[in-house]
């Protein structure tokens, strides 16, 4: 099916130059930190914690309503540190999911409710199932698909899959419309 | 949040042995000019690659790794990638260690392991259920590198095996070549294993044939008697309290925890070893029909590129549900099909009904539909296509069917009439058929040939209206 149109409150999202459109509920923290590549969709009340580390989210991604994007912290012999963490293009990231991974490649779609651990890497074309619970440090190869807790490999993805998460990308910032309100 | 990409299997195409798939579970194959699913290609796997650490593995070694990461390993109570952890063993306590070997390093106290001056030990722990290789009491290693795999128990009896049949193989194959020449009708009995046997031939002989020689063979039975299985008079004893005794549930392991490891499988949770990883191929896939490569991937195994993608997504015109319609049974309903263009040149379309053959029988119910007429051009579908002004070329199609026309894509209306009593999802289907041009072709100014595809939309249920 089509992408549907999805309506939000023209007054509730601001829209960058660049045309990123990010809620005004959502938390920035650290907001110099937090580079948004272009039309790149964050929904409301998502929190992105830029004052730790660097985040950089690449083009056209959706991230979620209520999505916590934290980067990874490695302990180290003296305290320990946060490392900055790269988001790639066309990806989807859905409701209520926390991301603590160090790296998400492109063309990733994370479900709903997903807990992505500490250092986690995700590579590109990848899928993480809906309620997923990746342990810290797992890794994703490309064209698979991880689900259930502990996330494990449960499946494999098509080769076409960097065709359909550019369309559903696409097609999604093109339907995200602005209603004006009364 | 609704995505399109949850509703990929609304529209479904028909495979070349008419198995339904998703246009992208499709590869095309521009020899043959048809579709095939995963079931019409053979594959062969190109390479492979641990999915934890990313070492390539030629096919060759794989075999002789058993399909295992040798640096890699599993939980074996929850399946979850293990981690190496190291600790800093102060040179005094190793010292102490090493005149008694039988002291664990699980008595290390954490205080030692934190003192300057000493050597890195390493263990396995899982981050997700917190297992590590000192819980079972696997000693820690000198390098992440020392784990390996325990061998089987059942190691000795299966060489012993395959070394007795590879004796016999050929012993049996000397005794035939003899056979042969001495000129005897008698054939050797062993035979029946030798699978180039059937290669060859089919033998003459009979089984009983074959039996008798078996028994007059000139096979020595004490090299028989030697791989051969011993009964025994006293079956393995059952520990006290099997029956009786209260299970401890947190101490046996479950099913799936045995199954992990089928060469032990570990009864109890003390017997848990780290298991190896599997390795995962990257695949090379061909059709069956004229065993062209239809798909190979590069060979670093993080990559997502392709040397060769011929997939059904790059080549036919990819049919989407417009908007849910309302349906109501026994009155026509208007679909909106959108058409795309995955090509950057016109592609013209033309819709058929399906055969009767198609609906097996009456096994599929497909709702009657009356299609649109005549053929349809589809504008390519050119990322610089909005910077020009195309407004002068007039594309062929009827109108009275046409939605609306958008840049690579074009809407088209379907008059689907739900049958009364319809229970289940209401599906139609046609065959779509579209002019099919390779580059190669272009090249040459050959005409085009006609590609037909037969397509089943799911349009979901009725939306019930009784007024």
């Amino acid at each position: 099916m089509e992408q549907q149109d999805v309506a939000y409150d023209a007054g509730e999202y601001i829209e960058t130059a660049s045309g990123n459109k990010v809620s005004r509920t959502c938390i920035l923290c650290g907001s110099k930190n937090i580079v948004l590549n272009g039309k790149t969709v964050v929904q409301s009340a998502c929190i992105i914690r830029g004052d730790l580390a660097n985040i950089n989210v690449g083009r056209q991604c959706v991230i979620g309503k209520r999505t916590v994007i934290t980067p990874p912290f490695k302990k180290l012999s003296h305290g320990g540190a946060f490392y900055p963490l790269q988001i790639g293009d066309n990806v989807i990231i859905e409701e209520d999911s926390v991301i603590n991974a160090s790296a998400v490649g492109s063309y990733v779609h994370v479900g709903k409710n997903c807990v992505i651990s500490r250092s986690c890497i995700l590579r590109d074309c990848c899928t993480v199932l809906d309620n997923t619970v990746l342990p810290p440090e797992t890794v994703v190869p490309p064209f698979t698909v991880f689900g259930g807790s502990p996330g494990v490999m449960v499946g494999e993805l098509s080769e076409s899959v960097q065709d359909v998460m550019i369309e559903a990308t696409r097609s999604y910032y093109q339907h995200f419309k602005p209603v004006k309100k009364q | 949040m609704a995505l399109s990409l949850h509703y990929l299997k609304r529209v479904l195409y028909s495979c070349s042995c008419s198995q339904p798939a998703p246009l992208t579970d499709l590869y095309f194959c521009r020899h043959c000019k048809v579709a095939r699913c995963q079931d019409c290609v053979s594959i062969t796997v190109d390479t492979y690659f641990c999915p934890h650490c990313f070492e390539t593995v030629p096919v060759s070694e794989a075999k002789n790794r058993k399909n295992r990461c040798n640096h890699c390993f599993q939980c074996p109570r929850c399946s979850s990638t293990l981690t190496t952890r190291s600790i800093i063993v102060p040179s005094e306590v190793l010292a102490e260690q090493s005149p008694k070997k039988t002291e664990s390093p699980s008595s290390k106290s954490p205080s030692l392991a934190r003192s300057p001056g000493g050597t890195k030990s390493y263990y396995l722990s899982c981050t997700h259920c917190k297992w590590s290789t000192r819980d079972v009491g696997i000693k820690d290693k000198r390098s992440p590198i020392d784990f390996k795999d325990p061998l089987s128990p059942h190691q000795e009896r299966v060489s012993q095996l395959v070394s007795f049949y590879k004796e016999f193989s050929m012993r049996d194959q000397a005794e035939r070549e003899k056979a042969k020449k001495v000129g005897r009708r008698g054939r050797s009995y062993g035979g029946l294993l030798d699978t180039s046997k059937f290669v060859k031939g089919a033998s003459s002989d009979s089984p009983k044939q074959l039996r008798r020689a078996s028994l007059q063979g000139t096979w020595n039975k004490s090299v028989v008697n030697k791989v051969a299985t011993q009964s025994t008079d006293c079956p393995d004893q059952i520990p006290d309290g099997f029956y009786s005794g209260e299970p401890e549930l947190k101490k046996i392991a479950t099913l799936q925890q045995r199954l992990l490891d089928p060469a032990h499988q570990p009864a109890r949770v003390e017997q848990f070893t780290p298991r190896p990883l599997h390795l995962i191929g990257k695949k090379l896939l061909r059709c069956k029909g004229c065993d062209h490569i239809l798909l190979k991937a590069e060979i670093n195994p993080s990559s997502i590129r392709f040397k060769i993608q011929q997939i059904a997504l790059h080549t036919f015109p990819q049919i989407r549900i417009l908007k849910p319609p309302s349906l109501v049974a026994g009155a026509p309903c208007e679909v909106l099909l959108s058409v795309s263009n995955p090509v950057n040149h016109v592609v013209s379309i033309s819709f058929q009904q399906l055969e009767p053959s198609f609906t097996k029988g009456g096994k599929v119910s497909l709702a009657p539909v009356s299609l649109p007429k005549g053929s349809y051009q589809l504008s390519p579908n050119d990322d610089m296509g909005d910077l020009l002004d195309d407004s002068e070329e007039e594309l062929e199609g009827e109108k009275e069917f046409i939605h609306s026309r958008l840049l690579g894509k074009l809407v088209l209306k379907f008059n689907v009439a739900p049958e009364e009593g319809t229970t289940g999802e209401v599906k139609f289907g046609f065959v779509l058929s579209f002019d099919y041009k390779s580059t190669m072709e272009l090249e040459k100014q050959e005409s085009s040939c006609i590609v037909p595809a037969p397509v089943v939309v799911d349009l979901g249920k009725l939306t019930h209206s009784d007024d």
